[in-house]
């Protein structure tokens, strides 16, 4: 069994580690449970764009005519503003913001094929709705801030709207990776946030958030079991009320208090003042009160208290019902 | 201060009875996901397809023959199904896939229950066996681990620990779905987390909002708590006229 005091002293310095992760956590929860998703899309102007264009499909080169030795694992025929293209992968990661090893090709010349900043800032156009110019096409290295886990370089172009649209484009293909713009950016802050991700790996996999997760588990679970041991003895539950008669500075007067309730939230209801640091948590060991001693001392009596002073009838008020007590003495 | 400490402690025990094991469940939980690798929750560790390669010049039958017969085929791709060298392709007005070899343009008709299962054995890093395999090409038959847009696909379950089951595309003959028990467990997870419990799908539930504002509650009145311990007020106390003596 573990003491009370200790448990206490765990739960204290745990939540002194996570508390304010905790508020964040709790916080950014509530923006998740609030935000409005499809504004948090970063998608407010996106449209998709076509780029199926009209060259004779009878002239494509077959592709074992392609001058490329190297084994494969596949082929595609796509698109890009109109122009035929074959993309060769020589791997196949499993994830698109995962290194890409591939090669594009003309359709029809079956020579090797590279974007232009002209089609990039084009295709970008294409895919946006909104009032903004489009900047030129400027080719980015990762990180980025949309997302931590992209590998590849990308072509970015900025749009001078009102929630400042960044257009990220594939640095080979010049497909539409991703808009990003004020709404899609809080929430990436807000993940960053959630995730302690403050290395921007675009993940929840790393050594800080760990420690504070087993941290919040040992500081959750102390206070579960706190939440069930702290409570102090119940002798009398049927009795609602009890008269305990009470001498303070003021004088002496018996009051009618809650049998249920700990002595000194039931003074400080009744507008009697008890010295306390922790608000009864038994920790700080200060709601002292002088009792005719048949009150049964508790573990945290006999943590805060020397043997004498329990001898003379002092306990912790907060560590007792009022139905224990007949008769107490406040300073 | 005295009085604020009391308040809040009587604020915190109270709104802790309600929500402290939401609180514990979000601790544990949370604990899961990020001390778990999410490749590996993802199966990525499952399979290795790294029998796939082939050389370009295998392929004999020409995209230009592909596009005369099917004028419509998009999402042309030329891949290894198998041990087959084939073109997988969509035609207008249908979602499913066509495929056809790629050396002389025959239609390559949907696997057999023995092709899925040996596709399944060359993929699978496990050592296990197959347990079981099942068709399923009924959107209401699809388990909650797979999404509907894959059907139809073969279900391969593995007799190992880890509970894998490879589910393959029956047209195009890939694995596009993993699942072990790490993700079974992990998607409970999800939903405990955003407390979500039919699909996970909903994290702006009611009934999330409720317990986050008190969490929030809880959370600052223990801060307040924190606080009064840390910033001892005993001179204050004595001022008063404390007890301690």
């Amino acid at each position: 069994m573990i003491n009370r005091v200790v448990l206490s002293g765990w739960h204290k310095w745990l939540s002194l580690f996570v508390g304010i992760q905790l508020l964040i956590w709790v916080g950014t929860g509530i923006y998740f449970n609030q935000m409005d998703a499809q504004a948090a899309s970063g998608n407010m102007y996106r449209k998709t764009v076509s780029h199926r264009g009209n060259t004779p499909t009878s002239d494509f080169m077959p592709l074992e005519k392609l001058a490329l030795n190297e084994p494969v694992v596949s082929a595609a025929l796509i698109w890009v503003s109109g122009t035929p293209l074959y993309l060769v992968k020589t791997e196949n990661p499993l994830h698109n913001y995962s290194a890409q090893q591939h090669t594009l090709f003309h359709a029809v010349s079956g020579l090797p094929w590279y974007i232009q900043p002209d089609d990039v800032q084009r295709i970008a156009q294409r895919s946006y709705t909104g009032p903004g110019q489009a900047s030129e096409a400027v080719l980015t290295l990762p990180p980025f801030d949309f997302d931590g886990r992209q590998e590849n370089l990308l072509w970015k172009v900025s749009f001078d709207d009102e929630v400042h649209t960044d257009v990220y484009l594939h640095a080979e293909t010049g497909a539409v990776i991703a808009h990003s713009n004020d709404d899609s950016r809080l929430k990436h802050l807000m993940l960053t946030l959630h995730f302690m991700d403050y290395a921007n790996t675009g993940g929840f996999n790393h050594a800080l958030i760990v420690i504070f997760a087993i941290a919040t588990l040992t500081l959750a679970g102390s206070g579960v079991l706190l939440a069930y041991r702290r409570n102090p003895n119940r002798a009398v539950r049927r009795k609602r009320e009890t008269d305990v008669r009470v001498i303070h500075t003021g004088g002496c007067e018996t009051l009618s208090l809650p049998a249920n309730q700990p002595l000194l939230f039931a003074l400080t209801q009744a507008g009697l003042s008890v010295s306390t640091e922790c608000g009864g948590g038994g920790t700080c060991g200060q709601c002292v009160v002088q009792t005719d001693n048949t009150v049964a001392v508790s573990d945290v009596d006999r943590y805060h208290l020397t043997e004498d002073e329990l001898q003379q009838g002092k306990r912790l008020s907060c560590q007792h019902v009022s139905s224990e007590f007949t008769s107490v003495t406040l300073k | 201060m005295k009085t604020l400490a009391i308040k809040s402690r009587t604020l915190h025990k109270w709104l802790m009875r309600f929500i402290g094991i939401q609180m514990l469940i979000w601790a544990v939980t949370g604990l899961y996901m990020v001390s778990l690798d999410i490749h590996f929750i993802h199966g990525e560790t499952l399979s290795d397809e790294k029998h796939t390669a082939f050389p370009l010049n295998d392929a004999t039958y020409p995209i230009a023959s592909l596009l005369e017969r099917y004028p419509t085929a998009t999402d042309i791709v030329l891949y290894k199904r198998l041990n087959t060298l084939a073109y997988r392709f969509k035609l207008a007005n249908s979602k499913q896939w066509t495929v056809i070899e790629a050396t002389k343009g025959g239609v390559l008709g949907l696997l057999t229950q023995s092709e899925a299962a040996e596709i399944a054995l060359h993929a699978a890093t496990t050592s296990g066996t197959i347990a079981s395999t099942k068709l399923i090409d009924l959107p209401q038959a699809t388990p909650a681990e797979l999404s509907p847009r894959w059907l139809p696909v073969w279900q391969i379950k593995f007799d190992d620990l880890a509970g894998t089951t490879f589910y393959i595309q029956q047209a195009t003959g890939q694995i596009v779905t993993r699942r072990h028990t790490y993700w079974r467990a992990f998607d409970w997870m999800w939903r405990l987390h955003i407390m979500d419990y039919d699909d996970g799908e909903n994290v702006a539930s009611p009934l999330l909002t409720l317990l986050t504002i008190l969490a929030t509650l809880a959370i600052i009145s223990g801060i307040i708590l924190l606080i009064s311990r840390l910033i001892p007020a005993r001179k204050i106390a004595v001022n008063k006229g404390g007890v301690h003596d």
